[in-house]
This record gives structure tokens, sequence and C-alpha cells, in this order.
């Protein structure tokens, strides 16, 4: 039985696991978190010497690697002074003969929804997670969008509320800006399971605003969204999310566009690294 | 050397042509469409500038492979239903199926903008590109996305309308019913609605307002999709020139900031003018074929 080497780094919570075809953890782990890059490497390097004993003991063969990286890790290595997807990539691969395949984490968590979650058979959708970033992919045409560095589906910075909130990219008023856990904890001085109806709503709106300009932009109409914010935030969020795309999705083609929640079960984040790999097997393997 | 068929259907005119392996136009012929014609009337119109255009090529030994159209929106995949907004005499038309029986060739369609798309990415100012979005700012807003060299068809076959990104939330009221779409706010027909005037006699600041907030647009597509190159044709844009361009590039500075990786956007006029859509239409039918080079 082939399996896939998972590994999810979260940042905060970092998970290693073994997969099967059919998206079935078979085994998961957590590493020891780290405050730097270098301590994060050697919990990873750690793990990865006693992968091989593992894979043997859900008696499977170990056919990709798949790994998938939170913002909060890039951020662990300064603003973009050094690539940490090719680091972590070349890591694994130094530690693994199978080939080893990496992305962001919500590209992965995309991939996941469409593998084993609510996007499943769905050939156009986006999908975006709110957290402490917000992140996200875009299948289109029955493939993941890559674009110019393999990072497409940055749901994150679609412009909601022009000269509103400075975002951490430098812009004003992404989608980010406004709705991150950061964002919402400093705009409303509470922290995020104490919202207030009202806020709930108005991060729904936005949320929708998104999710609508994407939809009419691109011919889709699923849309899936999952993180903190949305658990937290539940259906009062959906809610008020799916009004404002009734109310702005008003063309032939995007009209009854619908936003859902994620539904892949946790460890999710090892479904989605694991759908990295699989997917990498298949287009570039 | 190899053509095809090229056909464009517009809101005032109808234009076929040939076009080759290399897009090169021959033979182009256009007729002013009569707006008070029937449905059938106007596909008579349509069928005899076609039957011109491929009689002359077939007496001259030239025998087209296939024929490709661009086509006003909406319609459906292929156009096999087309019901352009400025030609209401067609709702609903069987487009594809009514050229191949008039031709027996084989007929690929799609939307106008994205035919432009493919056209300004053959030959055009987004040529040896793989990531790009090519849109046309005239009476409306709409665009056509190339990404990982592929370009994007969407569920219906729609992909890449910026015109309904909302850069306006609270903003002006769409024709689609939606609130701030770009479209009802940056389009010719928006311009004339807000100034009173037509985009022609538009101000610097109507202009600059008009740049910025097709900058603010085209940031959001940048920006989720990855790419840094907008290619942008029609009316209201080349007609408002430079003042145009520069304000919708310093809005995107501003707004595409992200730096892992970077991107570095530029938006630029479209490159192949009037032939755009005649080009573009040539390469739907290249690209059904296999044809169209990378």
């Amino acid at each position: 039985m082939d399996v896939a080497l998972a590994i999810e780094l979260g940042g905060v919570q970092n998970s290693v696991g073994l997969v099967d075809r059919d998206g079935k953890v078979l085994d998961s782990g957590l590493l020891e978190g780290s405050e730097t890059l270098d301590g994060l490497w050697e919990q990873l390097e750690a793990y990865l010497e006693r992968v091989d004993a593992r894979v043997t003991r859900v008696g499977g063969a170990l056919a990709a690697c798949g790994v998938s990286v939170a913002p909060a890790v890039e951020q662990l290595a300064g603003r973009a002074s050094r690539d940490v997807l090719v680091e972590a990539g070349l890591i694994v691969g130094e530690a693994s003969t199978a080939p080893v395949f990496v992305d962001t984490v919500g590209r992965a968590f995309a991939l996941a929804e469409g593998w084993t979650g609510a996007a499943r058979g769905v050939g156009h959708f986006a999908a975006m997670s709110i957290d402490d970033s917000v992140a996200g992919g875009v299948v289109l045409d029955g493939r993941l969008l890559d674009g110019n560095f393999s990072h497409a589906g940055r749901v994150g910075h679609v412009i909601v509320e022009p000269d509103g909130r400075r975002c951490p990219c430098g812009s004003r008023g992404c989608l980010e800006a406004e709705v991150s856990v950061s964002a919402i904890e400093s705009s409303t001085g509470r922290p995020l399971t104490e919202p207030s109806y009202d806020h709930m709503r108005h991060v729904g709106r936005l949320v929708g605003r998104a999710a609508a300009s994407i939809s009419n932009l691109l011919d889709l109409k699923l849309i899936v969204c999952g993180g903190r914010v949305a658990r937290e935030y539940a259906s009062t969020m959906f809610l008020a999310a799916q009004a404002e795309l009734d109310a702005a999705c008003r063309l032939a083609f995007s009209r009854g566009a619908v936003i859902v929640s994620a539904k892949v079960p946790q460890p999710a984040g090892l479904v989605g690294a694991a759908a990295v790999a699989w997917r990498g097997l298949q287009e570039k393997g | 050397m190899d053509t095809v068929l090229s056909v464009d259907i517009g809101a005032t005119k109808f234009a076929a042509a040939l076009v080759d392996e290399t897009g090169a136009i021959s033979r182009r012929r256009l007729v002013a469409v009569d707006h008070a014609a029937d449905g059938e009337g106007l596909w008579g119109q349509l069928a005899d500038l076609v039957d011109d255009v491929r009689g002359e090529a077939i007496e001259a030994g030239d025998h087209p492979l296939a024929v490709g159209i661009g086509a006003a929106g909406p319609s459906t995949a292929n156009l096999e239903r087309v019901s352009p907004l400025n030609l209401p005499a067609w709702r609903e038309f069987p487009l594809q199926e009514r050229m191949s029986e008039l031709t027996g060739l084989p007929v690929a369609g799609d939307g106008d903008t994205k035919a432009i798309a493919l056209g300004e990415g053959w030959l055009g100012a987004a040529r040896g590109h793989s990531n790009y979005l090519a849109m046309v700012v005239s009476t409306g807003i709409g665009g056509g996305i190339v990404l990982d060299g592929k370009l994007l068809d969407g569920a219906s076959g729609n992909a890449g309308h910026i015109g309904h990104v909302i850069v306006v939330p609270d903003g002006r009221e769409c024709s689609c019913g939606a609130v701030g779409c770009l479209e009802a706010e940056a389009s010719g027909w928006a311009i004339a609605e807000i100034t009173g005037q037509p985009p022609v006699e538009a101000n610097q600041a109507v202009i600059e307002r008009t740049g910025r907030l097709v900058g603010r647009g085209v940031a959001s597509v940048m920006n989720l999709l990855e790419m840094d190159l907008a290619v942008v044709a029609g009316s209201v844009a080349l007609g408002f020139g430079q003042a145009f361009f520069e304000a919708a590039q310093a809005e995107l500075e501003q707004s595409c900031r992200l730096v892992s990786p970077a991107l570095h956007p530029a938006i630029i006029p479209a490159g192949l003018g009037d032939e755009a859509p005649l080009v573009g239409a040539g390469a739907v039918a290249w690209r059904a074929l296999g044809r169209l080079a990378d």
C-alpha cells in the first residue's frame, strides 16, 4: 500500500503523519514547537530519522512526501529573507528517497477540501482558511491554479475595504487586514472567542464580498471556508457571507454561488499535506 | 500556408477574415449590423459575410481548416447559445450549430474578451507570458485570463469577467444588479452616467479616478492569482491614454505588495489594436485545432 509522508508546518503547531491514497490518516503526531526556524528544522530532522520505522509499522511503502508551510513559519525566517518552502523541501528530500512536494497551507487546504471535503468532485471552487492569516487556493477547470511562483489562490489579498486597515502585506483593505484573527482582536479589542453578534455579521459580509468578487471573476459557484474564525463565528458569519454573495453574484453564471463550511475532519492539515504529495506525484511525478 | 476563418461578432459590426498560423490577417470584410433585423435577418447578414470571405479564399485555392468565432456575451460554452447584450434579436441563438451547418467546418467559439486574451498572448502585448490578464474597458468591462499557460474557462466558459469584481463597496448600482462592481464605476457606460458626458469628454479627474479603480480591480486579481501583467484594450482605456495607465499603475503598486515572492505588477496598453478581435477569433480556432504556438 502506497502511503504519503505528510508534514504540516503551521508554526505554532507542526504535525507529521502518514496518509494513504484515499485520504485516510494512518499515523499522526506532533513536532515540538520552536521559536526559531533552525530549531524547527532540528525537530523535523529528528522525526525524519524515525519515518522508515513508522512506514513499516503501518505496512506501507513510502511513495511521496508532501509538506505544507504556513505564513507563520515564513515569519520565523523574517520577511522574505529566506525561501522557507525551498528549505523545507531540501531537508525532507535529504532524508527521503521518495519525491518531495511543498506548498502553502492555504493551497493544501484547497486540495484537501477538493479531495475528501466540501468540494469533493467539484471542478471549480475557491477555498479560504481564516486564521492568523487568510490563506487559500483556487481550483478551476479541474486544476489547482499555480500562477507565477506556484502560490496562486491568495484569497486574503483580495481588496474588500478600500482605504481600510493596513495589511501586513503593505497594502490596505485586503480581506486579511480586516478579518484575520489579529485584525479582529485589534479592531474589536476583544479576544476572538468573545465576539459581538454585529461583528460576526460584519466579518461575514467582508468574507462574502471577497467570495463574490472571486465567483464573478472566475465563473465558479462554490467557496469553501474554514479556519479558526469560521469555526468560532460559525453560522452567524456564514449566513451574513451568504447574504452578501446573494446580493453581489448576479450574473447568469454566478447567481446561486454558495459559501460552505470546510468539511475535512482533523487532522485536516495532514490530509492537506498528503494531497500536496499526491498532486505532485500526479502532475510532476 | 494553412488558414482558419475568423469571425468577430461585435455590438455594431460583424467582421470576418482569414488568419494563418503566424496570425497574419487577409481578406478582411466588415458589415454594419442591421439592428432592425430579426434573429434570422442577422444570421443572414453574417452568413453572407462568411460566404463571401470563404468563397474568395477557395477561389484562390485557400481552404480554411476551421472557423473561430469571438462573440460578445453572454453565451454558453463554445458559443452553443449566444445572447449578446447589444444584439437583442439574438437570444439563445444557436450560433455554433448554424455556423457549422453553413460551412461544414469544425467551429470553435469563445467570448470576445477571452479571444482577445488569446490573441494578445499569441502576438500582442502579452506575447511570451504564461500568466496574464487581458481586459477591455469600453462601454462595458470584460476580460480573459491566461494562467499557467492556459486560458481559464470556468464552470460555464465565462472566467476572466473582471467587470464584476467589487471595487467600491456601497458604490453605484451595476447593470448586473450588484453594487460597486468595476463595470458600475469605470466603464464607458458608468462614466457617461456619472459625468453626464460621453467618455471622450472626460476631464483629468475622471480619467485618473477610472485608472485608479481599474488598478484596484486588477490588483485584487493579481494578488489572488499571483500574476503581474495586465494588458488593456478598449476605446475608453486607450482613448484616455497615458494618464489612465499612470493612475492604474500607481494604484497597482500600492495594492500589490506581496513580497514572498514579489510581484512586479504592470498594466499596459494591449498590442493588437483594431486587429485584436479577428486575431483573437483566429487564435480560438488554432487553439481548438491544437496548433496555437506557445
